[in-house]
């Protein structure tokens, strides 16, 4: 599971990837139609996908959104900067 | 300056652009109907490539007052050729270590830098006229659009541009936003040197800096936001 520091938004997308027979980052990317370097920002966190993104993704591994992207809500007054 | 040269050469240029349209026509047709057709893509090219050259042949001759209008032909015949050559060459299709958006903003910054920085190294060498801010623009446009076009051919050559995903637009967003925040802020400093009625020279140059230091501003956030942020 990727998070970067200031993200509360974390995903499995490395692991989904081995378990669909080491599905390179290319192959992610022509399937949910970005660039590879877009799929390698998501992967570490360094960029939350819009909901469509999200969605594609889900369905390239045939599972649910929630097995692929997980929210950590915040602390109280420990809200990361948008 | 001289102007005469933009109707013959606008001219020519729509004369050799209908020529490729038609023979591109042609060779589609002929794909359409299971024959060969790379000859007419070629023809189509070169085509493109001479009429295209009328446009860096306009604008050296608009700069050096009609003497080296010759200058842009063989400039805009390399551009226009490897553009054409960027169509049809077999490029490689594995993963590239940057996209051609960051590579474009990445030579970007490099021709700024090494135009504005020759060009400024020169001009502060003479008093700042509104003549030579004149000259400075557009030669330093002419530099600039050649060196560009150049040098994103070649990147297109090298690997197939991607197509633009919301990352790109979102990095692009992001970094027209920093571009703009500086050009308004030089904006009230130049009106400050207006205010104190600096010459007109001064005024000129100092805009064209703002331009271009928003523009660096906007390409280096773009390379920043690849890499690190976005």
């Amino acid at each position: 599971m990727t998070q970067a520091s200031s993200n509360r938004v974390t995903n499995s997308i490395r692991t989904l990837r081995f378990m669909k027979g080491e599905m390179t980052q290319q192959e992610l990317a022509d399937r949910i139609d970005v660039t590879r370097q877009t799929v390698v920002a998501i992967e570490q966190g360094r960029y939350a996908p819009s909901l469509e993104i999200a969605f594609r993704i889900a369905e390239v591994f045939q599972c649910k959104m929630e097995e692929v992207f997980q929210y950590q809500p915040a602390e109280k007054g420990k809200r990361g900067k948008k | 300056m001289q102007f005469g040269f933009i109707i013959p050469a606008a001219i020519w240029l729509g004369a050799f652009v209908a020529l490729a349209v038609v023979l591109l026509q042609a060779s589609r047709k002929a794909g359409r109907e299971g024959r060969k057709s790379r000859h007419l893509m070629w023809l189509a090219g070169a085509a493109l490539a001479l009429g295209g050259a009328a446009i860096p042949a306009a604008i050296q001759f608009m700069a050096t007052d009609g003497k080296m209008w010759w200058a842009g032909v063989p400039l805009g015949l390399v551009a226009l050729a490897l553009g054409f050559q960027s169509i049809r060459v077999e490029r490689p299709k594995g993963p590239a270590l940057a996209t051609f958006r960051e590579k474009s903003a990445a030579v970007s910054v490099a021709a700024i830098l090494l135009i504005y920085g020759w060009a400024t190294a020169g001009v502060l060498q003479a008093p700042l006229e509104l003549a030579g801010a004149f000259g400075f623009l557009v030669g330093t446009t002419v530099m600039m659009i050649i060196v560009m076009a150049l040098s994103h051919t070649v990147l297109a050559i090298l690997r197939e541009p991607e197509k633009e995903d919301e990352r790109d637009k979102l990095v692009g967003w992001r970094s027209t936003r920093n571009g703009y925040v500086v050009m308004t802020s030089g904006v009230w400093g130049v009106l400050a040197l207006v205010f104190a009625q600096a010459p007109l020279g001064v005024l000129a140059y100092a805009l064209l800096g703002l331009f271009v230091l928003a523009e660096l501003v906007r390409l280096a956030s773009e390379l920043v936001y690849y890499r690190l942020a976005v």
